[in-house]
């Protein structure tokens, strides 16, 4: 499974697996119903321990993306993607809202932040292809 | 449960051990202490070799005072000091096995000695140490043991060499879910793309113990200066060490700070940061 | 068990040149020494209980007991393979030298009788230095447990010098018709002191095991 870690990212080891799963649904390079590595195997693949894997696989769980049948192990639920999508899309809103409160308690002016965002994007969108 | 290790205590004039510990079926547990910090001792303890001065030790379900050759067959050991005699062969050492261990797999066996390129006639007491550690791993895996007790296992070894040992670790797990290991290290960086769960030893004494995951995710490490050090949250301050910059604190929610104090200087803690903050540092 | 006795006897053919030496030795101990040729008769069975002792040096070398008793293996095994063991090799090597003996006295007519007692009597003895020297060794290590053999066989050889003195002075006829009874029948005599040997090295086991038990590795 193509699934790459960043080991000194700040972002969890769990969290990085759930979104690169999601994205891989997002992207089609999963197919419905296809089996997911066992928890030790894709632990073995990535060379962390089990528990985070197992994390990983329950949160998607929650989520309603994967099914884990106990002997059998976990596989890709039938998906809507759209509906994945606008969860995503979701997700990224509340976040810029979090951000736009925080920036206005510190009494950021609205250009400053305009231009901050500019120099985000810059860096972050435009830099990469 | 596999392990259960309860107030184990042993006295030396030295020091003396009380520990807790569990291992759970499909758990890679870690042991990390300082050399002479006793995690020999415990596993000395755990394998019936020395006996306890008081609280109790349980293996497979069974007080450790009973254990019989019927649990052996289930273990694989690696010791750190001691193996079979260096005058036996890997030929001599496999028909050994063979007889000793009802599930011994001489094909498994064969097929390893050979990807390792260790020679089948020769003395072990000749072989370098990376073919003794590989050997000493390979035996403890021959057998399909449900429980692995490894001390030390890839000291002495180049990085190549301990990975590949990890990896047969990771394999041998893969194979059966239900598999469970026990392995101290004092190479911290081994430990944490394998441990699920991490117990830490300082002088006789269990001081820390998390699982893996908690301690890459939410554990931190913050180098601060003395002014900001005054100023700063110390609610989820665990331990503090004075270095010459200011100080260098351990946290246990490092995304408070990065979300809240995105001044301070915030790194990713990992096992080495942890020991050394947990045996030099001081609580807040 | 089954393993240990591979291991040791892996072990033991480990030690090849000093197998073929004794061979050798023994050859030539034959072939020069005229007057005594039923010596390595005497000499060889003891080397085969010393080369059961050597095994268990060879487990006590580098903390090597340790390991041994992660494998499945318990005490009570480790102790019964090791007397077996010496048994055995008593046994082999006492019936190697007959043979050699008998072997070379194609050559130089030899007494049979006297070879066979010469060989029944020293089984005895063999039994008993391993009797004595394997909970010794157990106990105190391999380097006090030769240092105590050693002093023990000096001391053997001192005081049999005593003893046979004392033995002229006590007034013996309280055991005369047993002493009769055994001078007519030396075979009798011989198979006795084997059953003996044989209590002594029963015993010896018993307390090798309990020594073993109470042992931290």
């Amino acid at each position: 499974m193509q699934i790459i870690i960043h080991t000194t990212s700040y972002v969890p080891i769990y969290e990085q697996i759930v979104d690169q799963i999601k994205a891989g649904i997002r992207e089609g390079s999963f197919q419905e119903n296809e089996h997911l590595p066992s928890v030790r195997s894709l632990a073995k693949e990535l060379k962390i321990s089990a528990l985070t894997v197992k994390k990983a696989y329950d949160a998607l769980e929650e989520e309603g993306l994967i099914q884990t049948v106990h002997g059998k192990g976990s596989y890709i639920k039938q998906f809507n993607k759209a509906l994945l999508l606008e969860e995503q899309q979701k997700e990224i809103e509340q976040d810029l809202e979090k951000l736009l409160l925080k920036a206005k308690q510190y009494h950021l002016e609205r250009k400053q932040v305009v231009n901050m965002f500019d120099l985000m994007l810059e860096e972050i969108y435009d830099s990469e292809d | 449960m596999i392990l259960k290790i309860n107030n184990a205590k042993k006295r030396y004039p030295a020091f003396e051990l009380d520990c807790s510990m569990e291992v759970h079926p499909g758990e890679i547990v870690g042991l990390i202490g300082k050399n002479g910090a006793g995690k020999s001792t415990t596993f000395s303890l755990t394998l019936g070799l020395d006996r306890l001065d008081g609280g109790e030790i349980e293996l497979f379900g069974k007080p450790i005072q009973e254990l019989d050759d019927q649990i052996k067959q289930k273990l694989g050991v690696v010791l750190s000091d001691s193996t079979f005699n260096g005058n036996l062969t890997i030929q001599s050492i496999q028909n050994i096995l063979k007889a000793m261990y009802t599930k011994f797999q001489p094909r498994f066996f064969e097929e390893k000695v050979k990807a390792f390129e260790l020679p089948r006639k020769q003395a072990i007491r000749t072989f370098s140490t990376g073919m003794k550690a590989k050997l000493n791993i390979l035996i403890a895996l021959s057998h399909q043991a449900e429980f692995l007790i490894l001390d030390e296992p890839t000291s002495g070894l180049d990085a190549i060499a301990r990975e590949e040992i990890l990896d047969m670790l990771r394999s041998y797990m893969e194979e059966d879910p239900d598999r469970s290991i026990l392995i101290s290290s004092h190479i911290s960086s081994d430990l944490e793309t394998l441990c699920d769960q991490v117990f830490l030893i300082d002088q006789g004494k269990m001081i820390f113990h998390s699982d893996m995951d908690t301690i890459l995710s939410k554990y931190g490490i913050l180098k601060v200066s003395p002014s900001q050090f005054e100023t700063m949250d110390k609610s989820y301050l665990v331990k503090v060490k004075d270095e010459t910059f200011g100080k260098v604190c351990l946290v246990n929610e490092k995304q408070y700070y990065l979300e809240n104090e995105p001044e301070l200087v915030v790194e990713n803690a990992n096992l080495d940061t942890l020991f050394t903050m947990y045996v030099q540092g001081e609580s807040k | 068990m089954k393993g240990l006795l591979i291991k040791d006897l892996e072990l033991i053919k480990s030690q090849k040149s000093f197998l073929i030496m004794m061979v050798v030795l023994s050859l030539a101990m034959l072939l020069f020494n005229e007057s005594d040729p039923t010596f390595i008769v005497g000499f060889l069975p003891c080397i085969g209980a010393m080369l059961s002792i050597n095994t268990l040096s060879f487990d006590q070398y580098e903390s090597g007991l340790k390991y041994l008793f992660t494998l499945p293996i318990d005490r009570k095994q480790y102790v019964l393979e090791k007397y077996g063991l010496a048994l055995l090799l008593i046994v082999v090597s006492t019936a190697f030298a007959t043979g050699l003996v008998m072997i070379t006295s194609l050559s130089q007519p030899i007494d049979t009788h006297e070879l066979g007692m010469a060989a029944l009597s020293v089984i005895p003895v063999a039994i008993c230095i391993m009797a004595f020297m394997f909970p010794v060794q157990l106990r105190y290590g391999s380097e006090s447990g030769r240092l105590v053999f050693l002093i023990v066989f000096l001391a053997i050889g001192v005081l049999s010098g005593t003893i046979s003195q004392l033995f002229e002075n006590i007034d013996l006829s309280f055991f005369a018709p047993l002493i009769q009874s055994y001078a007519e029948n030396p075979t009798l005599f011989l198979i006795s002191i084997l059953a003996l040997s044989l209590l002594v090295f029963g015993a010896s086991m018993y307390f090798s095991i309990r020594v073993l038990k109470k042992k931290e590795l």
